[in-house]
């Protein structure tokens, strides 16, 4: 039987089995658990960027130096780095997921391959710009 | 009467009625055992899955994505909709939605990118950039995407802890109460402070 073949429906909490990343000891990928830990840390880090960001600051009042005082502290310098570093590996893992499943074969493949190519552009954009301009 | 040894699957299931109402009607019956009921027989595919799919269990999709890349759809609604009350608690159309917000939410983080290049490249433009966004239509749109980041933060949440405590699965309806709730009493009162620059101008 396959490790996989685990949808029980007589479970008797009426739920399939082996729900939990434990329960049947299947084996998932490091993306599955790349993207569970890292949507744990965004569930925090992304609504805190936003109230910080769109909330406390106006945004028609929001002027380049401004926010080159907010990221002159080097704690919300890095709190804005984790916070779009973990949401392009997030969205990165769930998206080439999605189209490897939809578009199976070459076209998939290479879509995969430019949004790599995007969100690692994203990434050492952010990158420079936090590291470069602030320092 | 010679008495008939039934599984404690199969009593399970006569106890809670047809097990799967969703099943296909024109699925092939099980060949009989000589050694009794099929497991598989009490077996299901995933909600959402294509027939010809290979087995896959529910718990490989998150936040509507298949992790195994087999070709199951099902997602992380259909995973919980199993328990009961399965299928009026949400389901594809939630799915649908999580994957909007997660589209809506991709979409924010590249945007707070490309502001974060203008800045480094040029403060005016950022200044100036900024100033045209102070208009209703932006701060509507902004109201929009935080509406899709805070619903896919907490529908995940739902889901991760749902599989974190199991016996939290069979409260699925309550959890998704729950979320809703936190969601527009986060989501309201935000939403006016964004929107206020723009309206206040009306009671004037």
């Amino acid at each position: 039987m396959s490790v996989t073949d685990t949808t029980d429906i007589t479970d008797p909490a009426g739920a399939p089995r082996g729900a939990g990343p434990d329960d049947d000891g299947a084996v998932r990928s490091w993306a599955w658990h790349a993207s569970r830990a890292s949507a744990l840390l965004l569930v925090v880090l992304v609504p805190l960027h936003f109230a910080v960001t769109f909330l406390r600051d106006d945004v028609g009042a929001t002027t380049a130096r401004s926010t080159s005082a907010r990221l002159d502290d080097p704690t919300w310098r890095l709190l804005t780095w984790l916070t779009l570093a973990l949401a392009l590996v997030h969205g990165t893992i769930a998206a080439e997921s999605a189209i490897r499943r939809r578009l199976p074969g070459g076209i998939g493949l290479a879509l995969t391959a430019v949004l790599c190519l995007v969100a690692g552009a994203g990434l050492a954009a952010t990158s420079w710009v936090l590291a470069t301009h602030w320092v | 009467m010679p008495s008939v040894e039934v599984p404690d699957e199969v009593a399970s299931e006569d106890a809670d009625g047809p097990p799967d109402v969703d099943a296909p009607p024109t699925a092939p019956p099980s060949p009989p055992s000589p050694v009794g009921p099929s497991t598989a027989a009490l077996r299901r595919p995933p909600v959402g899955s294509r027939p010809a799919a290979p087995a896959s269990t529910d718990d490989d999709s998150f936040a509507g994505i298949d992790w195994t890349g087999r070709g199951a759809e099902g997602g992380s609604d259909d995973h919980h909709d199993a328990g009961p009350g399965a299928g009026s608690a949400g389901g594809s159309g939630t799915r649908r939605l999580a994957v909007v917000a997660g589209v809506v939410s991709f979409a924010y983080v590249a945007w707070v990118i490309i502001d974060l290049v203008v800045l480094a490249l040029s403060g005016t433009a950022y200044t100036t950039m900024h100033e045209a966004l102070d208009s209703l239509a932006v701060r509507l749109v902004l109201c929009g995407a935080w509406l899709a980041l805070l619903f896919h933060g907490l529908d995940g949440l739902r889901i991760v802890l749902a599989d974190l405590v199991p016996p939290l699965r069979v409260r699925d309806r309550g959890a998704r109460a729950v979320v809703v709730f936190v969601l527009f009493a986060t989501w309201i009162p935000t939403a006016l402070v964004l929107l206020w620059p723009s309206v206040r101008g009306w009671f004037a």
